[in-house]
């Protein structure tokens, strides 16, 4: 929806105006029917995230701000806790739709890793990822240690306890957000060595990440636990969770190759299958959903030829989920939870930022990477999200004594970084210039197909393909 | 993962590529799932029915958005607006006849409360309502199987897709007089606000969906379309309005707009993908018990059944007479128009959902058998008349030459005969 892009200006106007219609409209079903609570509530707060997070995106972009941004910006004032326009529940509800996003991003993520690229750049990964693990690690730490006395939670904390606080901070800090990455990097087009490092180091670091939090949990048990010992039981289930990930990710990234080749047709619904069911099963059964689908994703881009077909009907379906899912994202915040934790929020987010800048400069010089890496290295691993929420919660579980104040000091930073970090991503990519134009858009006055009258019930209509997405870009190319 | 399994093969299942294979109805969707539902083999249960309800609901408006998308127009032109008038106005006489025809009995089926009329009101809109249309895709059945093609062709065509708003704007109606079902609404507002309402809401989301069309591609006009249709949904809901009618509204704002052709592109596809599901579901809440129990709406069905018939028999016979290339189509014209189906079943799905027990099966019920005696009677007569009027060429069969003779050199080309 670039207006700006066209260079047709009342598209920004018309984008304002449909704005408001679409916040006034909701706004006044939810002042005069407030205590509906019936499925359809639901499907009408989807419908308005997708517009209301689309057509904030559109009015945003002159800023240059990122889609993404104006996704998360329409569910924060829309949600429960400024507006409520959409209700709790309805929020709740809405969150299911997070694991088949996050499995169309991890399927993406995996399948626009190219194992070429990937030799490219070894060099670069091998460096940013370890300095940022063990650098970012150690001075994020550092710095939360030494904040000991703004921390409620920390002030009766002994060194010991307090080490162990840290570590696992740090290694919060050390998780990105691949769906932001993903997100920016599908509205821009972007092509270029910056984009290749972020979309390559975004994806890995997951996988680092996961191993790293075993092992800190591990140093960290001990120490915050009376009476718990050392022990490396937990590298011994995550061998077996990563092993198996990727074992099964192999095996569903060869079957789904095999699908598109064979069968192709109906491909979104094996998506929605596989992100809300299968993503649930490989929970349950103490799989990395995440790396699963990465793994999925890169085999089919990697051992089959059906990477670039797989990969435009993710990106079509994506496309859609990924409005609900930051907007949905946005809905979640807690602002009332930020505004109280605030002053140390930013303080580690501000710490955070410029100790993951220093990292990457110092990498890139390590790995003699390009100019745009080198100056703008950093920009993709500002933003969190799932991830790091994720592992605030199994903090939560683990540590229940700290954990929920923890989690919520985590909650409160991903908030600040998932709002700056796309921003800045966004910027480095355009300042690179690495972004891509849009592609053109619907026509105005189509030929009619031949064949006049549309098909009957049972007819396949004439020069109709496998689905929509091939059916929009047919619209879009005539 | 049950639900979705089925949707899956209920994808594969419309992604065939018969052209012309099935009914025009889709009644056997119907069938099938009735088949597996609790009435029948009880292979889907009433909870598991229930969960699909939000997405029934999402569909229901999808095929009434494709409806008022190409509401008067034959594919890609606009019917001639004689066409138009006369779809319409069949639509509504013939929805009248049902009412008048079925309202008296309903009063006799003891369905309302004493001193109240409001049920008997309701269940005899419902079904006037199901009842009134002839199904647009009769037509294209013929085209397709029998490649149908010519005047009254077209006609019927135009006819078929010009009367949808009747089903679709009686249902609002009605809809509107029990506003309060379901919705959280309780304040007096009059019937005709509430169609206001309907119309403005329908308007407006439609206004916005041209807006944002306008600058986009790809899956943004995904957005732009399915977010309007969901927020307009959902707010209908909340109002007690009919979802169904705001987002028809919807489609005939952009059916305006200059990319009315690109839409429908995008979307026809969809369009089977959606009703035959839709249609497998609706099988699935079919409920015959209430019907069962009191006999007398039986009868009232039967009586809806037989007026559709007066109703469209008088059609018929005003388009012969409105019409020159129908008049050699002779009397079964009326029988013709007799077809129902998608948009049908879908109106009497709408009150089932939105008024489950007595009313709402009822009305489902006389919904389906509407469309099945539409459907042993309509496509065969408008074949017949198709014949008549030379738009269906009439089959030809090879008849095997006599043997030749020992003196007679083989004829050069195989005698015809023609099967009327």
């Amino acid at each position: 929806m670039s207006a700006a892009a066209h260079g047709k200006k009342p598209g920004l106007l018309s984008s304002a105006l449909s704005l408001v219609i679409v916040f006034s409209l909701l706004f006044v079903a939810s002042r005069v029917a407030p205590e509906y609570r019936g499925d359809l509530g639901t499907i009408a707060a989807v419908g308005f995230l997708l517009l209301g997070g689309a057509l904030l995106a559109e009015v945003l972009e002159p800023l240059r701000m990122p889609h993404l941004t104006g996704y998360l910006v329409c569910g924060i004032l829309a949600g429960p806790h400024i507006l409520h326009l959409i209700d709790h529940e309805s929020v709740q509800t809405l969150s299911k739709v997070n694991s088949l996003a996050l499995a169309l991003i991890a399927l993406a993520g995996g399948a626009e890793l190219r194992i070429s690229v990937l030799r490219e750049s070894l060099r670069t990964l091998s460096w940013a990822t370890l300095i940022q693990t063990v650098v970012g690690i150690v001075l994020v730490g550092g710095l939360f240690f030494c904040l000991k006395p703004f921390l409620p939670f920390a002030k009766d904390f002994g060194i010991g306890a307090m080490l162990g606080v840290s570590l696992l901070w740090g290694v919060l800090a050390t998780t990105r957000s691949p769906s932001a990455t993903l997100g920016i990097l599908s509205q821009t087009r972007a092509q270029g060595p910056l984009a290749r490092y972020a979309l390559s180091f975004v994806m890995s670091s997951d996988i680092v990440v996961v191993v790293t939090l075993a092992a800190a949990f591990t140093i960290a048990k001990p120490l915050l636990i009376p009476g718990a010992h050392f022990s490396f039981a937990a590298f011994k289930e995550l061998g077996h969770e990563l092993l198996g990930s990727i074992s099964i990710g192999t095996t569903l990234g060869l079957l789904l190759a095999a699908y598109v080749k064979l069968v192709e047709k109906q491909l979104v619904v094996v998506l929605l299958a596989l992100g809300f069911g299968a993503w649930e099963v490989l929970g349950y059964l103490n799989f990395d959903p995440l790396l699963t689908f990465m793994v999925a994703g890169f085999v089919v881009q990697n051992l089959s030829k059906q990477g670039d077909k797989f990969l435009h009907q993710i990106e079509w379906t994506g496309g859609l989920v990924y409005v609900v899912f930051f907007a949905t994202a946005g809905a979640h915040l807690d602002v009332p939870l930020l505004r109280k934790l605030w002053p140390v929020t930013l303080i580690l987010c501000g710490a955070r930022a410029l100790i993951s800048y220093g990292c990457a400069r110092l990498a890139s010089r390590l790995a003699n990477d390009p100019p745009s890496v080198r100056k703008w290295g950093f920009a993709p691993l500002i933003s969190q999200a799932g991830l790091a929420l994720g592992m605030a919660a199994l903090v939560e579980k683990q540590f229940p004594g700290f954990g929920t104040d923890f989690k919520a000091l985590g909650i409160a930073a991903v908030a600040v970084n998932e709002m700056v970090g796309p921003v800045l991503f966004k910027l480095a990519i355009d300042s690179a210039g690495e972004s891509r134009p849009p592609s053109s858009s619907l026509p105005d006055n189509p030929e009619p197909p031949s064949g006049g009258a549309p098909p009957a019930l049972h007819e396949e209509p004439p020069g109709s393909s496998s689905g929509p997405a091939s059916e929009g870009a047919t619209a879009a190319s005539s | 993962m049950v639900l979705l399994a089925l949707s899956a093969v209920g994808s594969f299942l419309v992604s065939g590529r018969g052209r012309g294979v099935g009914l025009a109805s889709g009644l056997e969707f119907v069938a099938l799932g009735f088949a597996v539902g609790p009435s029948a083999l009880g292979m889907v249960d009433r909870p598991m029915i229930d969960q699909f309800e939000p997405i029934l609901q999402v569909a229901l408006a999808w095929f009434t958005f494709n409806i008022g998308l190409d509401i008067g127009f034959i594919g890609e032109r606009r019917a001639p607006f004689r066409v138009m008038l006369l779809g319409a106005f069949s639509a509504l006489f013939t929805g009248a006849l049902v009412f008048a025809a079925v309202f008296p009995l309903a009063l006799l089926c003891r369905i309302d409360e004493p001193g109240n009329h409001h049920n008997s009101v309701i269940i005899a809109g419902g079904i006037s309502a199901a009842c009134a249309e002839t199904t647009r895709h009769v037509v294209r059945w013929a085209e397709a199987r029998h490649g149908a093609k010519g005047k009254l062709t077209e006609i019927i065509s135009g006819f078929g897709s010009s009367d949808d708003f009747a089903p679709i704007l009686a249902s609002a109606v009605f809809f509107a007089m029990s506003a309060s079902v379901g919705s959280s609404v309780h304040v007096a507002i009059p019937i005709w606000a509430f169609i206001a309402a309907t119309a403005v809401l329908g308007l407006l989301l439609g206004g916005v969906a041209i807006l944002l069309v306008r600058n986009t591609d790809g899956h943004e006009v995904w957005a732009a379309l399915i977010g309007t249709l969901l927020l307009g949904s959902g707010i209908a809901a909340r109002f007690g309005l009919l979802p169904t009618g705001v987002t028809f509204v919807m489609g005939i704002t952009l059916g305006f707009s200059k990319h009315r052709g690109a839409l429908r592109n995008l979307v026809r596809p969809t369009e089977r993908a959606v009703i035959l599901p839709t249609l497998l579901l609706a099988g699935t809440r079919l409920d015959f018990r209430g019907v069962l129990e009191n006999r007398f709406l039986m009868v009232l069905i039967a009586a809806a059944i037989g007026a559709r018939f007066v109703g469209k028999l008088a059609s018929g016979g005003m388009v012969r007479t409105l019409s020159e290339p129908a008049r050699k189509a002779g009397k079964t014209l009326g029988l013709a128009l007799v077809s129902s189906g998608a948009l049908s079943i879908a109106v009497g799905l709408s009150f089932a959902l939105r008024m489950p027990g007595v009313i709402g099966d009822t009305v489902l019920v006389a919904a389906v058998a509407c469309a099945l005696v539409g459907e042993i009677i309509g496509p065969r007569s408008l074949r017949v008349a198709l014949l008549r009027t030379g738009d269906i060429e009439p089959p030809v069969v090879f008849t095997p030459p006599p043997p030749p003779s020992s003196e007679e050199s083989l004829p050069s080309e195989p005698p015809e005969e023609i099967v009327p």
